[in-house]
This record gives structure tokens, C-alpha cells and sequence, in this order.
């Protein structure tokens, strides 16, 4: 991995990424020739309206889906080129996910869902237990560690969920809609979450959004729309300090 | 939590719908190890009655001639005594003779019997009883024994039921009875024996087989019974008998039966009933098998949710497909236990009212475990592959 590390630093490169489906005239054209760099350790919103490719460039970045053509490229590793079972030691391991819906397991309790990412990775029992409980903790639902998802609230619910994706220490941590399900309230409080989860631990963290309130919590906006990169603004400097005091931070695989 | 805690809870949760699906195997496995349970008791009961007339026993029995053509036999059916015998008989009293005192160790000794087409009667009580004449040997190759009087006399001898019927209580030894014409003495009763399936030893009347040919006008004797020195000896019991009646016989019109080919057709008939029956059973289990796919193909659907978020978690299509076989293949073992359990107590008290030695063998257990794990795992691939492929982004989508 370290040895095609020459050119950047940027945890995540893309170069001309496009993807298609269907052929001929029926041809959807979801990503058009897309260009981007995530440097490790930023907090960035993917925005756009529905049909803007968001969608499709998350699965791609998430190895849901694969690119047409081009590169991606994770830490320097190409990720076009992956078999399915290398996709899923990745996935849930170096790229986590939180998604729009409670997407925890109903008949688990926080902690077994928090632990379920690193059972798939075969850790032992008390490491899965350990990285659990901290990852409990740091977002601060330590104290429901033994309820199950239908005893918590949605926000409570969001928060255990982000804590499993955070738990086995990812690179990268992608956040679809995350808020999407939450009213105002709970979902400020997520993507606070987010952000002092970003503070403390420095995971690079991409939220794919319609909404521009979620999108201001970002340091970095990224448009876009056909399939295009139509704007990539930074929010304010605020958080971007941050990163720069320590750019070789993360990377903890 | 393990593979296999997650499939119990899954089936347990839904344990309804999990127990009428397990109910198909539970027939179907029920069916099978029941009737291969009874098959296999039919043919230990058939083996214990061939050993209980003694394995080492041969029959010689008249037949059409195999070397020359004698059509004469075949148009003219001779006298009484083999008339119900789709061939007529050749075997003589000589045949007995000479096949008795073959002076080998193999062929122990012979016996003829003949079957007399008379009733028995005292005076104006008549019996049931059929009338047979067979020589001495014939009474310790078939294990019969006197209670009263002789087996070596020259009178008749009565099976136990004949004498119950014709004297009661009182003793028949030195008693007279008729059969047909003449009058006979009684001089011996035998002890009541167990016998050959389809015959009844103790409700027949034997004669010394001169007499009996005598009164019956018989020539020839119906079937000669051999007996060899043992069970091991009887392959060369029957070459010797070949070698003494091919004398007699050039035609060699008669036929050696040997209870080993009773025995071996007997079991190959019973075990074809029980594979064909077995057959016709394993067909509710493949039923069941589908009611386990179907079912598993409606868990998969229902959590698409469930499999993308596993997915999204790191978990490879293994990981998938090994969690839902598991689920199909525990649910078709319970079902198989269940159906051995009953089948069990079934083959046990069918076994019981029926009087053969039915119950639970080694094979049919091991018959029902592997079937069962067999139904789960083949009619469970089919949904566990379409759970392992699902791709998660499609999973997720269904919200």
C-alpha cells in the first residue's frame, strides 16, 4: 500500500470516475468523469439534489457499486480492482457506514450491534467487547449498552449506530442521510456528534445530504449535480485548522 | 453471536410458521424410518423363523424335466396325492432311501413325506386336521418331539391340537382313529411346535410314509426333506443328492431348494416392498424439503434490511450464506429428531401388536439424521445463495 503512496497524500483520490448503466440509448449516465480529492482527516458534504449521482458515487466510494471507469483509490490502494471478498474485509473495517434509516439490528442489544462489524472481522471477544464500549462511550450511550434498539429513542438509536461504524476504527466513516430520519432536534444533535467525533479521533467523515443545514456542519461542500462536480467550497475555517495541525493523522489500520 | 444462536433465534422467533414447516419433515422423516423400521423387523422375524427350522435343511422337489422332453407327465396329473401340485411327482420311497443312507458325513440323513388327501375322525368326530406320511428322520429335522408314546411306532401320530380336538383332556395314546377307510391306533402325540409360516405342524396327523403311500395309493412321494450335518455343509449336501438322484433321475426332473434360497428370496422380496414403500415415503419428505426452501425464501426476502446492513458491515457472502443454511438445515434436523422420536414410538407398538422385533435400528436413525441435513442444506441453498449475492446498496434501498 505505502509504495504507490508517492504522489499525495489525499486518503482518497478519484480521476475520471463515471458509471453507467444500461447500454445504448437507454444509457443512464449517473457519474460523468468525476475528479476529487479527500485529504485524511476532513469532514465533507456531498450535496445535490436527487439524480445528481450522489447516491451512486457513495456506493462507489462504500464498494457497493463498482466505477465504469477511472480510479479510486483508498490510502493510496486501488479499489476498482478488488474481489468481492476483498470489498467486504474492507467494508465495516476501513470504510464505515451509518445510513439514513435505525439501521441497527432489532433483536441485538447496543453492544452486539456495535460489536457485529468486528465479529465479521474476526477479533477476539474481549478486544470486540473493549473498542465496543469505547465507542459507546465517546458518543455518549455507554449507559444503554444493554437495551435493545426499540427501548431507545431515533436520535439515541443514530448515535449507538455511529458508534459501531466508528468502533473498529476506520478510515473512513460515510454517513448517508444520517439525519434524514430524525426530527431537527435529535439531528442537531447527531451532527454534533459527527463533529466532535471528527475533533477527537480525526476520521475522515463524508455526509451525503440534500439538506444545506446538515451540509453547514461540514468543513467542505462538495455540489453536485448530472453526474458532475458542479461546486467544492470550504465552509469556514473554523474546523479546517484542525486537520492541519495534524496532517498525518488517521490511517490507523 | 454465533451462526448458530442466530438461526435458533430467527426460527424461534418465528416459531409458528417454523414448526409447519418442520411438520413436513417430520412426516416425511416418520414415513421413511417407520416403514424401513418395519421392513427391517419383517425381515428379522422371516430370518428367525428360517433359523428355527433349521437352516441347514434342503428340499428336494419334483419338477419338469430339464434334459429330456417327457411330455407324457405333462398332460397326464398322477392319483391323489399329487393333485395339488402343478407337477406330478417322480421322487420315490427309493429316492428316500438311498438319499438316507448316503454314507457321507454332508447329507445326515432323508426323509419323504407325502400328503394325504383324507380326514381323521374319532367315530363320529372328525377334525380339521390334514394327514401326512413322512419317515422318522422327518420328526428331528422339523425339532418334534413326543409327549406321549413314540414317534417310531406304527400307528399315527398326532400334532397337539389334533389330539385336544379329537380326545380333549383324556389321553389318545393306545386310542383308535380312522382316516379315510381304515382304522389306526394312536402311538404317539406330539409336543406342541412352532412352525414354518403358512403350515400348522400341530394340526396334522402323521403316518409312516409306507403306510400313508399305501392308504393313498401313492407311488411317488411329494417332497423329499434332506438335512445337513450343518448350515455350512449344505452347498455340498446338495452335490452329493445331485449325485445319488442323477442315477435315478437322468432326466434330472426334480429340483433342490435349499432354505438359504427361500431365505434369500423371501428377504430380496420384502426388502424391494420396503425400498419401494421407503420411495413412495421419501416423496413427502422432498415435499417437506420444498416447504423448508419456500419458506426460507420468504426469511430471506423478509430481511433484505437485515442481510444489506450485515453486509454493509463486513460480512463476506459466506458469512451470509453459512447463516441461512444453517437456519434451513437446523430447522429440517429438528424436524428429522422430532419425526425419529415419533417414528419410534410408532415402529415400538406396531412392533408389539403385530409380534415382529420392530423398533428403531442404527441404520434408520442414521437414514433419518443424513436425510434431514440433506433436505435442509439442498433445499437451503438455493434462498442462502440469493441472500449471499444480494448486493448491499440494493439491500439497503428497500426502505
Amino acid at each position: 500500500m505505502a509504495i504507490e503512496r508517492v504522489e499525495t497524500t489525499a486518503l482518497i483520490q478519484i480521476k475520471d470516475l463515471s458509471r453507467t448503466y444500461g447500454e445504448g440509448p437507454a444509457t443512464v449516465h449517473a457519474l460523468r468523469g468525476i475528479n476529487l480529492n479527500i485529504q485524511q482527516g476532513e469532514m465533507v458534504a456531498l450535496m445535490g439534489p436527487s439524480g445528481s449521482g450522489k447516491s451512486t458515487l457513495m456506493n462507489v466510494l462504500g464498494l457497493f457499486d463498482r466505477a465504469t471507469s477511472g480510479s479510486y483509490t483508498l490510502g493510496g490502494q486501488d479499489m476498482t480492482r478488488l474481489t468481492g471478498r476483498q470489498q467486504a474485509n474492507l467494508r465495516g473495517r476501513r470504510i464505515a457506514f451509518v445510513f439514513q434509516g435505525i439501521h441497527l439490528l432489532p433483536r441485538l442489544t447496543a453492544l452486539s450491534n456495535v460489536e457485529l462489524p468486528m465479529s465479521y472481522a474476526r477479533m477476539s471477544a474481549s478486544q470486540r467487547k473493549d473498542a465496543a464500549l469505547n465507542a459507546l462511550r465517546l458518543l455518549g450511550v455507554d449507559q444503554l449498552k444493554d437495551r435493545y434498539p426499540s427501548q431507545m429513542s431515533g436520535g439515541q438509536a443514530q448515535r449507538v449506530a455511529i458508534a459501531r461504524a466508528i468502533a473498529p476504527g476506520p478510515d473512513l466513516l460515510l454517513a448517508d442521510e444520517p439525519t434524514g430520519a430524525l426530527d431537527r432536534k435529535s439531528g442537531t444533535l447527531v451532527l454534533e456528534a459527527f463533529q466532535s467525533l471528527h475533533q477527537e479521533t480525526g476520521v475522515t467523515i463524508v455526509i451525503v445530504t440534500h439538506d444545506p443545514y446538515v451540509a453547514q456542519h461540514a468543513e467542505r461542500i462538495i455540489a453536485l449535480e448530472d453526474g458532475q462536480v458542479l461546486s467544492d467550497t470550504r465552509v469556514e475555517e473554523r474546523l479546517i485548522a484542525h486537520h492541519e495541525d495534524e496532517p498525518s493523522k488517521g490511517e490507523q489500520s | 453471536m454465533n451462526t448458530f444462536a442466530i438461526a435458533w433465534d430467527s426460527i424461534w422467533h418465528h416459531r409458528t410458521r417454523s414448526f409447519l414447516t418442520a411438520l413436513g419433515i417430520i412426516i416425511g422423516v416418520f414415513a421413511v424410518v417407520t416403514l424401513t423400521s418395519l421392513g427391517s423387523g419383517v425381515q428379522q422375524y422371516v430370518n428367525q423363523k428360517f433359523a428355527g427350522i433349521g437352516a441347514n435343511l434342503i428340499t428336494v422337489a419334483p419338477a419338469l424335466p430339464t434334459s429330456h422332453s417327457h411330455s407324457r407327465h405333462r398332460s397326464h396329473p398322477v392319483g391323489n396325492g399329487a393333485a395339488f401340485q402343478a407337477v406330478p411327482s417322480t421322487l420315490t420311497a427309493k429316492d428316500v432311501h438311498a438319499l438316507d443312507h448316503s454314507g457321507t458325513k454332508a447329507l445326515r440323513s432323508a426323509a419323504g413325506v407325502v400328503t394325504v388327501p383324507m380326514l381323521i375322525a374319532k367315530g363320529t368326530t372328525s377334525s380339521s386336521a390334514g394327514i401326512m406320511g413322512v419317515s422318522y428322520p422327518y420328526y428331528g429335522m422339523q425339532r418334534m418331539t413326543a409327549k406321549a408314546g413314540s414317534l417310531k411306532g406304527s400307528g399315527v401320530v398326532l400334532g397337539s391340537s389334533v389330539a385336544h380336538d379329537l380326545f380333549g383332556k383324556s389321553s389318545a395314546l393306545g386310542q383308535h382313529v380312522t382316516i379315510g377307510t381304515k382304522t389306526f391306533t394312536v402311538t404317539g402325540v406330539l409336543k406342541s411346535v412352532s412352525g414354518a409360516p403358512g403350515s400348522d405342524p400341530n394340526n396334522t396327523a402323521y403316518l409312516p410314509l409306507s403306510t400313508a403311500m399305501a392308504l393313498s395309493n401313492q407311488t411317488t412321494v411329494s417332497e423329499i426333506i434332506l438335512a445337513a450335518s450343518s448350515a455350512q455343509n449344505v452347498n455340498h449336501a446338495v452335490t452329493i443328492a445331485n449325485r445319488i438322484l442323477a442315477k435315478s433321475h437322468p432326466s434330472h426332473n426334480y429340483r433342490i431348494i435349499t432354505s438359504q434360497e427361500i431365505l434369500k428370496t423371501v428377504t430380496s422380496t420384502t426388502s424391494v416392498i420396503t425400498d419401494f414403500l421407503a420411495g413412495i415415503a421419501g416423496i413427502s419428505l422432498l415435499v417437506g424439503g420444498i416447504g423448508i426452501m419456500n419458506i426460507m425464501l420468504v426469511t430471506v426476502s423478509e430481511r433484505f434490511r437485515e442481510i444489506g446492513i450485515r453486509k454493509a458491515l463486513g460480512a463476506r457472502d459466506g458469512d451470509i450464506l453459512v447463516q441461512f443454511l444453517t437456519e434451513s438445515v437446523l430447522l429440517a434436523v429438528i424436524g428429522g429428531a422430532v419425526g425419529t422420536i415419533l417414528s419410534g414410538l410408532a415402529t415400538h407398538i406396531l412392533g408389539k401388536a403385530v409380534g415382529i422385533p420392530a423398533g428403531l435400528t442404527v441404520g434408520s436413525v442414521a437414514t433419518a439424521v443424513l436425510f434431514s441435513i440433506g433436505v435442509g442444506a439442498v433445499f437451503g441453498v438455493l434462498p442462502a445463495l440469493r441472500a449471499a449475492r444480494l448486493m448491499p446498496a440494493e439491500a439497503l434501498r428497500t426502505d
